[in-house]
């Protein structure tokens, strides 16, 4: 359970990072997927079996509806990507710190994914002026604050997050099959 | 007899608007016979609770917004000194439809203000009506109604202000239920700055003179009537919010200086007026200012008397906009009447006024001095007006002889009466706001009797009769053959206005506005800029933690 | 009901929104029927007040391209308020109110999507960390901090200083620019309050009250002199929208049931009164301004300023007595305040033009409302169950 938990964290961070530092459409879904598949790990390590499928299914949706448009490619960890690891970095340490000093025997991993994933799309909605950024932004946003309120309330968040992902990454653009 | 008769005169005023809507030509005689109506609905209907103090609940359950009215003395002495001169106003000037309605809502607001039992039925009622009457005299002027409103504006809030504190302190805003001793300074302050506001009792020109200026007369002349009698009401009605008195007797030295420093200055300005309308306008913020500065003695015959210089100021509103601009007999006598030659009723209530300062002691005697030099100049200002050039004739308000006649001859015939009016609606006033011993003032038909002695006011009118004759016979000057330039003033004095002051502090909040609306720091407030955020949220979390 | 308007909404709308509209209509329709889902009494007023504003546009509007779309997507954003409400947790708000906000940045045919989308999304992420902290809880510091990122999210939700968006004077502004202030953000804020005030306790909802009536006070005053030395219409109306926030703010943050109500009823005459205007206003800022005010242009003046008998001085007099009651100097200042609003009215009430003879009957309407508001505020508030 440890592992998994750990496991959970890790894919969540990665997830939300592949999301701040990518460019591309590929490379957001593939960041919103992780990120879904982190906090649904640990949602499974907490013994909600239902609630980490239907997070889960909401993550493969909104991964899946971001790969209809935007940039094309990957675009992960292009030029200046710098600022972008080092707060990728930051959002990690700072739940972190967060749960272990703050939050001491409260922070369950569940919680501590969710604060990782809120930070980071709160990274990503701040420092972007991108439409398609900032909407992989809020749908990270969705799931790090239902996975914050608990198993339940991740569901919720799963249908933001689906929601959001939904409108186009173009206001031009129309949705591809 | 049901309490809903103090709802009587506003209700006929609302339903004569309405009558008005439908009316088909005769608008001016529809709107006077509403207003005349609504006078003897007032009237009748006190004399009909057997002239005992009613109380009615209206729009009960708002909690703070609860609307209690009153009928009582007071408020039926007020009433009048609104309804009178604006049914004159009605009667001898012409007015479109739509102007018609609209000051006919507005003097229903003013009586709803009048009768309200509380501080905030008086602050909604009067924001009411200083609405109608910006939007009544709004389309021809920019800046007169503006002004007018603006007071009003800053007025109602001081007393939401002071009934929000009053509710908080003493648990009701209801004048004659706040408690002994709960009515504080401030809040006396707050009551005392909102009256001096909704009459323009300001030492600067104010906006009584302002509106009486602006281009359609019969619009500003409204107002005036309308709205002076309502911040006299509130200085009055102090006296019951505080028990019969105020909370120091600094606050009675402070307004009466405030009443004889307006006076004063408007006899200034008058004096120097370099027009006829100019000069005309100056008198009724010097009539208010007199009975203000009466008012503030606190004595019982210092409030009757400035409740009888109330009646004064209201018949000046209504005769001086209808007198006509020429040197004619009835042109003279308007002008001797509002310069308060006896028997008038301006020259009784001043009379009054100063005996009632030389009775109260030293310092209100001083005042009273300083008072009768401002009435001394103002008679040199209405003689030096004969001389001076008519100002171009209000648009679509052709003057009226007849009105001003009616009206000349009222405010004669209540001066000659003035001991009746006094016994009948003055006294019994008085007494609901302070303790009033008997005797302090009496008087019958042409007789005011008070402790200092009395006059009789017929005798005192022959003098005057007979110098109007004399003049009338051997005919006035000719309006514009000798020019201002030629008449020069008393004395050579501008005081700045107090719209011109008010002009120059709004200029430089708009410049602070313009630090916020031209972007500089509105841009950097609300540039999105995340650093912004981040440290508002850092900062803000160390302070709580703390 | 929120799920068959969505239907009806998605029959209308084609295109891109399709996929938006149809999760929506199956979300709707299975939540619907769920437990938990209930109105409030004042959520019932509110919704319905919105509802009865996009009927008073769609009736009395004249007409414009691009109308019918605002139209519908005002419809389309009442059921999803509706939706968000009336759920059964603050999670289901800020999921539904994510996808509002997404929804309405992506309304503006200009760039800066991610600049309107930025503040509520923000304001979500303290939400949910503020309701995250309190929850855990355990120390006193911690707690607090939860309190004050409630607050702020508050704050940043409805778009306000120090979290909006820059106002620049582009011209006749998009209604998407303030929809979310003047349309759906009143509905969502009450919501939010709603849910969030039983649950603090006094240490919590001390730190709470004192960030909403500072930043209230900060609002006020920033709209206040905003509008007054704005040149450019739609900024003036954009200030003017903070201002009447910045009252709600302090009324929300006086925090007793008074108080509230306060909030409560300004938030009504934002979406009654100042929104309808707002968007008649748009037509008009785009034709040569015209001389002179009509009567009906001084009436509007006298509500925007807060006159008497108006909405506005209802909610003046109502928060004043709660402010004195509490802490009589905020009171002192919040009349300071309200005496330099007027300043700006009659220019706002300029820029609404002379209204064609349709629209006229709407500001009739408008100013009937108002009235009521101003003169039966217990009536509202009573509706409202405060």
């Amino acid at each position: 359970m440890l592992i998994l938990e750990v496991l959970a964290v890790i894919l969540a961070w990665l997830g939300g990072a592949a999301v701040l530092l990518s460019s591309g459409r590929r490379g957001i879904a593939l960041g919103i997927g992780a990120a879904g598949l982190g906090l649904g790990l640990s949602e499974f390590a907490a013994g909600a079996g239902e609630e980490a499928i239907l997070v889960l299914l909401g993550a493969l949706l909104a991964a899946g509806l971001r790969l209809r448009d935007g940039g094309r490619g990957w675009g992960t960890l292009g030029p200046g990507s710098t600022p972008g690891l080092i707060s990728a970095l930051a959002a990690l340490l700072g739940p972190l710190l967060l749960a272990v000093y703050l939050l001491p025997g409260r922070a369950e991993p569940a919680l501590l994914c969710g604060m990782v994933v809120t930070t980071l799309g709160a990274m990503s909605v701040m420092a972007t002026g991108e439409r398609q950024l900032s909407l992989a932004g809020a749908a990270l946003v969705a799931f790090g604050v239902g996975a914050m309120a608990g198993p339940e309330a991740a569901i919720y968040g799963a249908v933001g997050a689906t929601l959001v992902s939904m409108l186009p990454a173009s206001a031009a653009s129309r949705p591809q099959p | 007899m049901p309490p809903a008769l103090a709802l009587a005169s506003p209700a006929v005023l609302v339903a004569g608007a309405l009558a008005v809507l439908v009316a088909r030509g005769r608008i001016r005689q529809v709107t006077a016979a509403t207003a005349w109506l609504a006078v003897l609905a007032g009237v009748g209907g006190w004399i009909a609770e057997g002239r005992v103090p009613t109380d009615l609940a209206l729009l009960a359950g708002q909690g703070a917004g609860s609307l209690n009215l009153e009928m009582n003395a007071v408020t039926v002495t007020f009433g009048l000194a609104v309804l009178v001169p604006a049914a004159l106003l009605f009667t001898f000037q012409e007015r479109r439809r739509d102007e018609s309605m609209l000051a006919l809502w507005a003097c229903a607001a003013a009586i709803t203000s009048i009768e309200a039992a509380g501080i905030f039925g008086t602050a909604l009622a009067l924001g009411a009506a200083a609405t109608l009457l910006m939007v009544m005299m709004g389309p021809q002027d920019r800046v007169g109604p503006r002004a007018v409103w603006g007071s009003q504006m800053a007025a109602g809030l001081l007393l939401i202000l002071a009934a929000a504190l009053l509710a908080s302190a003493a648990g009701t805003s209801i004048y004659s239920a706040i408690p002994s001793g709960a009515l504080s300074g401030a809040t006396f302050g707050l009551l005392a700055g909102a009256g001096l506001l909704v009459s323009g009792l300001v030492p600067g020109r104010g906006w009584p003179a302002q509106v009486w200026l602006s281009p359609k007369l019969a619009g500003g002349a409204m107002t005036v009537a309308v709205s002076t009698p309502l911040g006299l009401n509130l200085l009055a009605r102090t006296y019951s919010a505080g028990s019969g008195s105020w909370p120091s007797p600094w606050f009675h030295l402070t307004l009466g200086l405030i009443g004889t420093a307006t006076a004063l200055a408007a006899a200034l300005r008058a004096q120097a007026a370099p027009q006829r309308r100019i000069c005309l306008a100056e008198m009724v913020p010097l009539s208010a200012g007199l009975a203000l500065a009466a008012i503030a003695l606190g004595t019982p015959l210092g409030v009757a008397a400035g409740i009888s210089a109330v009646f004064a100021t209201a018949s000046l509103a209504a005769v001086l906009p209808l007198l006509p601009e020429s040197n004619s007999g009835l042109g003279l006598l308007g002008l001797a009447v509002a310069a308060g030659a006896p028997p008038g009723l301006v020259f009784g209530a001043r009379l009054l006024s100063l005996e009632a300062a030389f009775e109260s002691g030293t310092v209100p005697a001083l005042i009273a001095l300083v008072a009768a030099s401002a009435w001394l100049l103002s008679i040199a200002a209405l003689a030096r007006c004969v001389w001076l050039p008519a100002t171009d004739p209000p648009r679509g308000v052709p003057d009226s002889r007849l009105g001003s006649a009616v009206g000349v001859v009222l405010s004669v015939a209540a001066g000659v009466v003035l001991g009746g009016i006094e016994s009948a609606l003055v006294v019994p006033a008085t007494a609901l706001l302070v303790r009033f011993p008997a005797g302090v003032l009496t008087g019958g038909w042409g007789l005011v009797s008070t402790a200092s002695g009395e006059w009789p006011a017929l005798e005192l009118a022959l003098p005057t009769l007979v110098l109007v004759a004399l003049a009338a016979l051997l005919g006035g000057p000719r309006l514009g053959h000798h020019g201002g330039d030629s008449v020069s003033p008393l004395l050579g004095y501008r005081l700045p206005s107090g719209v011109g002051a008010l002009t120059r502090a709004r200029s430089r909040l708009a410049e602070l506005g313009g630090v916020f609306g031209s972007g500089s720091m509105g841009a950097a407030l609300g540039r999105s800029q995340p650093w912004l955020w981040v440290v508002v949220v850092v900062v803000l979390a160390i302070a709580v933690t703390r | 009901m929120s799920a068959l308007v969505v239907g009806v909404t998605w029959l209308r709308w084609r295109g891109h929104l399709a996929g938006y509209l149809l999760a929506a209509l199956a979300l709707g329709g299975w939540l619907a029927a769920g437990p938990g889902f209930a109105v409030a009494t004042e959520q019932r007023v509110m919704l319905a007040a919105l509802a009865a504003v996009l009927l008073l546009l769609g009736l009395f509007s004249p007409s414009e391209p691009g109308l019918g779309e605002v139209l519908w997507g005002g419809l389309l954003g009442l059921a999803l308020v509706a939706l968000a409400v009336s759920g059964p947790s603050l999670t289901w708000w800020s999921a539904l109110v994510l996808a509002l906000a997404a929804g309405c940045a992506a309304l503006g045919a200009d760039g800066g999507f991610a600049e309107r989308l930025r503040a509520p999304a923000i304001g979500v992420v303290m939400i949910g960390s503020g309701q995250m902290l309190i929850a855990v809880g355990g120390n006193v510091g911690v707690e607090r901090v939860g309190a004050l990122a409630l607050a702020l999210g508050l704050v940043a939700l409805a778009g306000l200083v120090p979290f909006g968006s820059e106002i620049t004077a582009r011209g006749p502004a998009t209604p998407a620019s303030l929809a979310w202030a003047g349309f759906l953000g009143p509905a969502l804020v009450l919501g939010l309050v709603a849910r969030v005030l039983p649950h603090l306790t006094p240490d919590e909802a001390e730190v709470y009250s004192a960030v909403l009536i500072g930043l209230g006070l900060v609002n006020l005053f920033a709209g206040v002199f905003g509008a007054w030395g704005s040149i450019d219409p739609s900024r003036m109306w954009r200030f003017s929208f903070i201002a009447d926030w910045g009252l709600v703010l302090v009324g929300l943050g006086l925090l007793s049931p008074a108080a509230i109500g306060v909030g409560y009823l300004a938030l009504l005459g934002i979406v009654v009164v100042r929104m309808p205007l707002y968007v008649w206003s748009r037509r008009a800022i785009a034709t040569p301004p015209q001389e002179g005010l009509s009567r009906t242009n001084l009436l509007v003046a006298a509500a925007l300023a807060g006159a008497a008998p108006f909405a506005g001085f209802s909610v003046r007099l109502l928060l004043l007595q709660a402010a004195s009651s509490l802490f009589w100097p905020l009171a002192a200042v919040l009349v300071v305040a309200m005496l330099c609003w007027p300043a700006h009215a009659f220019r706002l009430a300029r820029s609404l033009g002379r209204p064609d003879p349709r629209t006229r009957w709407g500001f009739g309407l408008v100013l009937a409302a108002s009235l009521a508001l101003g003169v039966v505020p217990g009536l509202v508030l009573s509706l409202g169950g405060y």
